[in-house]
């Protein structure tokens, strides 16, 4: 006896999560560098329309100054890295602090892919941000989610 | 033998768009429509509510600008546009001097679920400064080419809750 789960144009399937069980202040440099807890594979479900890649953190200026996350979502398949899209937020003069959420809308692939969210910074350290930590030194954890739509 | 089950997430009926190509838009004084944000959505009698989710870009065009957005919807009674309600407006940016506010933002708005087909959109203006939607400002590419005319597309995510 087997069980086969019904799928509908419009439903959600296939839910994965990838969040750390621990974590520490990340400084980015000025190459791309993966974001702690943003790397995930994912194999979509057949047959779906669409993928969410989903992805939330905690940013804020370094000296207290501006703050420029410069990013991109790549996928590694078959050992080959693509980049997918950019995002920029960033602020000038006003020591920002930001619980940034970025998603993003990926149509559907057939295979396994490795998601991963790189940063960087571009204009010298005042023009850059550390992750995961608020100027006490409290934490917050990255987290993404990744899911099918039929 | 097999048993064909339901599948029994609460979530539904996941409507997603995305624009294909895209051009920059610059915010005015006056509510211009999204691109991409329009849909006619249909709800069925088992949803208590629908999430409409719309991901867009905007960047600074002067020192510092603050927009307004709003959601919409389509009066079939009078054929024209109407505010969805005083209470699906969203503000955004930066109106601190030399803020220069470069942002992406999904705006989400839960409602009241209702039956049958209902059209959405959304619109936005300028509160104070300057911005323009779905540019970026520029990115650095991961070959380290900078590009200052990267565009990023819109896109929405519509479902409904049971």
């Amino acid at each position: 006896m087997s069980y086969k789960v019904e799928l509908k144009q419009g439903d959600i399937v296939k839910v994965k999560n990838s969040k750390v069980s621990s974590i520490t202040k990340q400084i980015p440099t000025m190459s791309y560098v993966t974001l702690t807890g943003s790397e995930i594979d994912y194999e979509p479900e057949p047959g779906s329309t669409w993928v969410i890649y989903d992805i939330q953190f905690l940013a804020h200026s370094r000296n207290s100054q501006h703050l420029g996350v410069l990013s991109v979502l790549t996928y590694e398949e078959s050992g080959s890295e693509s980049d997918f899209e950019y995002r920029y937020t960033g602020d000038g003069y006003n020591d920002g602090g930001y619980l940034l959420r970025y998603k993003f809308l990926i149509p559907a692939y057939t295979g396994s892919r490795t998601w991963r969210f790189k940063t960087r910074y571009a204009n010298g350290t005042n023009w850059s941000q550390d992750y995961h930590e608020d100027e006490d030194g409290n934490q917050y954890f990255p987290s993404v989610t990744m899911y099918s739509i039929m | 033998m097999t048993y064909v089950i339901s599948n029994n997430s609460n979530i539904y009926n996941v409507q997603a768009q995305k624009a294909s190509s895209i051009s920059s838009q610059t915010g005015t004084t006056s509510y211009q429509d999204l691109d991409t944000s329009d849909i006619t959505y249909t709800c069925d009698s088992s949803a208590s509510k629908v999430v409409y989710e719309y991901t867009v870009n905007f960047v600074r065009t002067s020192t510092f600008g603050v927009g307004s957005a709003k959601l919409l919807e389509y009066n079939t009674t009078t054929n024209s546009w109407e505010d969805f309600s005083n209470s699906t407006y969203a503000s955004f940016g930066l109106a601190t001097s030399s803020g220069y506010s470069r942002n992406n933002y999904t705006f989400k708005f839960v409602l009241d679920s209702w039956t049958g087909d209902k059209q959405l959109k959304m619109q936005w203006k300028m509160a104070t400064g300057g911005l323009k939607a779905h540019h970026s400002d520029y990115v650095i590419l991961i070959n380290n080419i900078s590009n200052s005319s990267y565009l990023i597309k819109p896109f929405l995510v519509v479902y409904s809750i049971k």
